[in-house]
């Protein structure tokens, strides 16, 4: 029997929606959306009370005859609690949390020139269709311990949920089904199983996918009711080396969803950025992305947007837009609203990048009451166009603050990316030229002869708290230990002496 | 060294120690973003007990010592949406211990009585059980500062018996019977959030049983209690509920087995 090739978690790929511009107070110009980062797995999280809905999509870019995957879940889910939805969901609820490029224009000192600028966004009509069903229940015969608890198909997937009695069975199971198992996946099989946990395993049907007339494989969304709330991260590590980022949308109706048992943090945001990283704001981001990553110890959830989207809210839902606000259509298909006390709809958006090394443990979720919104927002700042000249005593001061902005921005970028895009002293000095009076100390500015990553990985401390300074806290040996409980010790004797 | 430790109100070191997290906090998790409710939640703790302090004419000036402790408290563990809501908070901590009393004294602790009733009952506070982390550091410096305030309140044998039992649990679910590795075993203790609760308020001589066997026994009883909700029922925020709802025994402990009541001037008296 041919092997399968054996997908662990879910993953999915995006189309770029038309970049739609939206003119509220600033100018959106640039997203830097999920597509941007590579063996990447998207994920939306439902949840109110136990009742959890968690939909997973795939970026499987091989045969799909190859794409098999398989998810442990706390319950036997029954045929309705599983469906198939359209891929655009992902899509648009990327477009609208991506993080942010606004784009300003400053006023011109010395005469003003107004600018006007508004389009409105396009929207992708979703093709969902209804899956196709079937059910049949059948015990394994063989002695691999494995419970075939039901089998369906639904839309162009055939799904098995098993249980095990132990690892050993189950892999055996897999393997003489034709699943193609690493190695390392027996030891991380077993813990589920003790945890009474099902597998949920899925296998692509041909024919249906003929007739569904889909070329590309859709997400899967399953529906249970569990306390435990919760994305089985380590099967997806046993087939795979290095790190792997996880883009998870969630929804509650109290307010934020974040991880229980890893630190949450915001990626970095509001930050006034050179000009000419307009046409680079991906890179842009994937640099500030990963250098937040290294500073916080290579082992936090980032948050990278959090709003209240209830269509009954009256506030503004992203500010600036870069894709429309989910609507009535999306949270149905996300699987909002399946049960009742959605009187609100918030709306979370977090990043793991996940290796074995770093997370240990399985990520746990909770759901807070925390309604404070967020996004990760760049600003370009553009300078004023000069019609009027510069020479009234409003420009030169304009001038003076430009240079001085602009130093900012410029320090800003070498923070926020640890240095990766280059220092461009001309940039800072682009208006100089129209100063009557050139500031002595401005000619002495030079740019940092060669810049070090802000922080080694497993450093905790920002950079812009103690530059020179890497406090490695999570390396510590235990004589630095042994220093900071000797260090504790004196300054109680001094402060009790006193 | 030891016997001057033992004189010392332990309320310092209890002091000392959480002001050392909201410092490592403020400078490197990111925790400046709530500087106005950490500020109003310490002010209004101190306001509403010298308020108590005036007009119920208590004797003991001492205990906006406790009050400082519970508004430090509050800051670690409790997350609101508008900083007004720690002034309630602190109202709430505050004016629980003159409202429910059992032979004269309070029986919940303060801070922990306003994170639950405040996170269970409105939709403007929660806990965040990740924001303190797992960084090796920070449980072995709440250890070395706790065990100071155990010491010196005399209670480190609830901690060490709440966190052995703990422990044992937790190394007996993940990697005895599910098959973890040790690192899983360790990440769920590595939590300093976890640890905050275990030495600063679990520990709390007020509030725990006073006599000596009744109190390792409730050690392992919290734990057990602890371990079954957070790993069973699956509550991230177990230590919250437990201590929560389980406090309210601690006073017919005290009444069966008549042990004098824990006072925090009691190893200053019985040391001079």
């Amino acid at each position: 029997m041919k092997k399968i090739n054996v997908k662990w978690i879910m993953t999915l790929s995006l189309g770029f929606l038309s970049l739609a511009t939206f003119a509220f107070c600033g100018f959106y110009v640039a997203k830097a959306d999920a597509t941007l980062f590579n063996n990447r797995s998207e994920v939306i999280l439902v949840r109110n009370g136990d009742f959890t809905v968690i939909t997973m999509g795939s970026d499987f870019k091989g045969d799909v005859k190859e794409f098999a995957m398989v998810v442990p879940v706390p319950v036997v889910l029954n045929r309705s609690d599983i469906s198939v939805v359209d891929k655009g969901i992902f899509a648009r609820l990327d477009a609208y949390s991506s993080p942010r490029l606004a784009e300003y224009y400053d006023e011109d000192p010395c005469g003003r020139i107004p600018v006007v600028q508004e389009d409105q966004w396009s929207v992708e009509e979703s093709n969902m269709r209804v899956p196709t069903t079937s059910s049949k229940m059948e015990v394994d015969k063989k002695n691999y311990g494995v419970t075939i608890e039901a089998q369906y198909t639904v839309g162009e997937y055939d799904i098995l949920l098993l249980s095990a009695v132990e690892s050993g069975g189950l892999k055996q199971w897999l393997v003489d089904n034709g699943y193609k198992i690493p190695s390392k996946a027996e030891r991380v099989l077993a813990p589920y199983i003790k945890s009474n946990m099902k597998f949920f395993v899925v296998k692509v049907n041909l024919e249906e996918m003929k007739k569904s007339g889909y070329n590309e494989l859709r997400p899967i969304q399953i529906r249970f009711t569990h306390p435990k709330f919760m994305l089985p991260l380590r099967l997806g590590m046993a087939n795979s080396a290095g790190s792997q980022d996880m883009i998870v949308y969630a929804f509650a109706p109290s307010g934020r969803i974040e991880c229980s048992n890893y630190r949450n943090v915001k990626v970095p945001t509001d930050r006034g950025i050179p000009l000419y990283i307009k046409n680079d704001f991906g890179m842009f981001y994937k640099d500030v992305f990963e250098t937040a990553w290294s500073r916080e110890g290579e082992n936090a959830v980032f948050l990278e947007y959090a709003w209240n989207v209830s269509p009954s809210w009256g506030g503004v839902k992203c500010d600036p837009c870069v894709g429309p606000p989910p609507m009535n259509r999306d949270f149905t298909m996300a699987g909002v609203g399946q049960t009742g006390g959605w009187n609100n709809i918030f709306f979370t958006r977090l990043h793991v990048r996940y290796d074995e090394a770093h997370f240990p443990a399985d990520l746990n979720f909770l759901t807070t009451t925390n309604q404070e919104q967020f996004q990760a927002r760049y600003v370009l700042q553009n300078p004023a166009q000069g019609y009027g000249g510069w020479a009234c005593e409003e420009g030169q001061l304009y001038l003076s603050k430009l240079h001085d902005r602009r130093k900012l921005e410029m320090d800003e970028l070498v923070q926020l990316t640890g240095g990766r895009f280059a220092y461009r002293s001309n940039y800072i000095s682009e208006y100089d030229q129209y100063l009557e009076e050139v500031p002595m100390e401005w000619m002495k500015e030079e740019a940092p002869e060669q810049f070090e990553l802000p922080t080694k990985k497993g450093s905790i401390i920002p950079t812009d708290v103690l530059p020179e300074v890497s406090l490695q806290v999570s390396q510590w040996s235990w004589k630095e230990v042994l220093g900071v409980v000797v260090i504790l010790l004196v300054m109680v004797r001094v402060w009790k002496s006193k | 060294m030891l016997q001057q430790i033992h004189q010392t109100d332990s309320r310092y070191f209890q002091i000392v120690g959480q002001t050392t997290f909201l410092l490592f906090g403020l400078l490197f998790l990111g925790c400046d973003a709530h500087l106005e409710s950490f500020a109003l939640s310490v002010v209004a703790c101190f306001f509403f007990q010298a308020i108590a302090i005036r007009y119920l004419r208590l004797s003991d000036s001492t205990s906006l010592r406790s009050s400082l402790i519970t508004g430090l408290g509050l800051c670690l563990l409790l997350r609101v949406n508008d900083p007004l809501m720690m002034v309630t908070a602190a109202a709430l901590a505050i004016g629980q211990k003159f409202v429910f009393r059992f032979n004269g004294y309070h029986f919940w602790n303060p801070a922990n009585f306003a994170i639950a009733v405040l996170v269970g009952l409105t939709d403007e506070a929660w806990v965040s059980p990740g924001q303190w982390g797992h960084f090796l550091a920070i449980p072995i410096c709440i250890v070395v500062i706790g065990a100071l305030v155990l010491k010196s309140a005399q209670r480190w044998d609830i901690a060490l018996v709440f966190g052995s039992t703990l422990a044992a649990l937790c190394y007996w679910r993940f990697v005895v019977y599910q098959g973890w590795n040790v690192e899983v075993w360790w990440h769920q203790f590595n939590n300093g959030t976890f640890w905050l609760y275990a030495l600063f308020m679990i520990t709390d001589p007020m509030t725990s049983p006073q006599n000596k066997k009744a109190r390792m026994l409730w050690g392992v009883v919290l734990a057990s209690a602890v371990f079954y909700v957070q790993h069973l029922l699956f509550v991230p925020t177990a230590p919250v509920w437990v201590l929560f709802f389980m406090t309210p025994i601690v006073p017919f402990i005290n009444i069966w087995l008549k042990s004098p009541q824990w006072n925090w001037k009691h190893t200053l008296k019985t040391s001079i």
